[in-house]
């Protein structure tokens, strides 16, 4: 299990008196084997929160554990690390085969020549392995990323941004030995302005705002919280329709419209009263990124009104 | 653990000879000792060409030290490498062999070039070949300690700031000021305060020391060759490297490397 306990962080500045929150308070439990998505505005803490997770913040206040053990950089635990960095923070006087060996060169497993030679295939980067990195351009760097970051098999997978500057075959890629990844067991923990990726991949997934955490949940509670829709057609009658039903519309001896999630049982209960026939229910399930959207505007109402 | 120090190391190595420092450092010197060896044919003396070689050695193992650790957190490729297994006392201990790994194997060009000229016009110099050994490995310890202080504020300060403050420190007149605090003469309360403020500067006193490569050269003109001193200046060397490497990986530590 890795867990972030009422983790606070706060960027100091030496010439400005105040200091910048970047996490308050911030309480995160990622289960080993999901596929943990962090989602929120840009600046809202989600980087931080990750860097948190890896030992490269030490939060002023708060624990982060990994299987229990406080994470301390240079730990035995970061054998079993992958991490793809949102920026292209890599060597670049490496040529892309030089910085593949050296960052996995770095993990006490032995990865040889043929695997380094195929993970360069598989990301369409073989040819070009002789190219230095300060060379490349942003996908080709963000490509040999995600070689270095998988390279190892690693337990837990750090993801900042992975499909940024991708081309859609490699993205395509990238998803699926993703999803196999997840398969097999290992924990992804990824942050993502994509939400469309974030919704294909996660099976939980965490929304931060202002370095709060607004939700965690499974994802399909997310996208099924707040203002749920059913989709209902049943027997057109000459009783006046229920005053909740929205969007109607007569389709010959069939009506149809949109309830809402708690009106489903008065609409039921309308139904048997008047002996009416239902030809269908259906959930309106939002996107991710509609939840999304509803979250966070309910999260700034909600302050708002408090101020 | 040693495998990540080789590495670190490695990469290190592939970062120097990949900008022009380190061949533009053997340009300079190979210049040089085609001067010498000229100088030494047309009958002079070959001692201020030795001086300025071991200066270069100094120069360059300051400019590698600088570089070796201010690119990386400035480009914040540090962090590619603390993710790994790889914990930061490594990272830091492997900028430390570098510097010194790169000083020693320019020393010892300088001693090959140095023991041919020795062999072919013994006084060439006008000291014995021990002498010029004493100064040689003097000058590596010397590399050795003030590198070390370089690469610890390096850590903690902007290069240009790394830099300057080693300039000032390590010109500052530390022992004169100590000598004058200690022999103050005053009234008592201002007695203890010149003790203590001298206690305070012996402290950095024993820590930064005064580096001259000229005074170092000279000691080995006057043939003074005490051994047990070099072994001495060895200890407090190796205390000193061990003594910023600590400070370094404090300072580190305490950095967020994002």
């Amino acid at each position: 299990m890795i867990k972030l306990n009422n983790v606070s962080v706060y960027f100091d500045s030496f010439l400005k008196s105040t200091a910048v929150t970047a996490l308050s308070d911030v309480t995160l439990t990622i289960n080993r084997g999901d596929c943990f998505a962090m989602i929120g505005q840009n600046g809202a803490g989600k980087s931080t929160a990750m860097y948190c997770l890896l030992g490269l913040i030490k939060p002023q206040k708060g624990t982060v554990t990994i299987d229990d053990k406080e994470v301390h950089l240079g730990s035995a635990i970061y054998n079993n690390i992958g991490f793809l960095p949102e920026e292209p923070h890599y060597h670049d006087f490496l040529t892309i085969d030089e910085a593949l060996y050296f960052y996995s060169s770095l993990y006490n497993k032995n990865i040889t020549k043929k695997q380094r030679d195929e993970i360069l295939g598989e990301m369409g980067l073989y040819d070009k392995r002789n190219v230095r990195i300060k060379k490349c351009s942003k996908g080709m760097k963000q490509k040999m990323g995600i070689a270095q970051a998988i390279i190892t098999e690693p337990d837990i997978l750090f993801l900042d941004e992975p499909t940024r500057g991708l081309d859609p075959i490699i993205s395509r890629y990238f998803k699926q030995r993703l999803l196999q990844m997840k398969k097999n067991g290992t924990t992804i923990i990824i942050n993502s302005h994509v939400l469309s990726e974030v919704e294909s991949l996660a099976n939980r997934a965490v929304i931060i705002d202002k370095g709060k955490v607004v939700l965690e949940d499974d994802l399909i509670n997310i996208t099924n919280s707040g203002e749920g829709e059913y989709f209902v057609e049943f027997e057109k009658s000459n009783a006046k329709s229920p005053a909740y039903l929205s969007n109607i519309k007569i389709n010959g001896s069939v009506l149809s419209g949109n309830i809402k999630e708690h009106d489903l049982f008065k609409f039921t209960a309308y139904l048997e009263k008047n002996n009416l026939k239902m030809y269908k229910c259906l959930l309106n399930k939002m996107s991710l990124e509609d939840s999304f959207f509803n979250i966070i505007k309910g999260a700034h109402n909600e302050s708002s009104t408090q101020l | 653990m040693n495998r990540q120090l080789n590495f670190n190391i490695w990469l290190n190595i592939k970062f120097l000879s990949r900008n022009y420092l380190i061949i533009t450092v053997l340009g300079i010197m190979a210049l040089s000792i085609l001067n010498i060896f000229s100088s030494a044919n047309a009958g002079g003396g070959a001692l201020q060409g030795f001086i300025w070689l071991h200066s270069i050695v100094t120069i360059a193992a300051f400019l590698i030290a600088v570089m070796i650790v201010s690119n990386p957190i400035k480009d914040r490729t540090v962090k590619m490498i603390v993710t790994k297994p790889c914990s930061p006392e490594v990272w830091t201990a492997s900028s430390y062999a570098t510097v010194n790994l790169v000083s020693i194997s320019l020393h010892l060009i300088i001693l090959i070039f140095a023991s041919l000229l020795f062999a072919f016009k013994p006084d060439v110099l006008g000291i014995s070949f021990s002498s010029y050994i004493y100064m040689w490995l003097s000058s590596i310890v010397a590399v050795m300690i003030f590198s070390s202080l370089l690469l610890f504020l390096t850590y903690i300060l902007p290069t240009g700031l790394a830099l300057l403050a080693m300039i000032i420190i390590s010109t500052l007149p530390l022992g004169r000021i100590v000598d004058y605090c200690f022999n103050y003469s005053g009234h008592v309360i201002t007695n203890i305060l010149y003790k203590i403020l001298g206690t305070i500067f012996y402290v950095f006193y024993l820590i930064i020391p005064y580096f001259s490569m000229e005074n170092i050269m000279k000691v080995g003109q006057g043939g003074y060759t005490d051994w047990s001193q070099l072994g001495v200046f060895f200890v407090y060397g190796l205390v000193t490297l061990g003594f910023y490497y600590l400070m370094s990986v404090y300072a580190i530590k305490r950095r967020n490397l994002i």
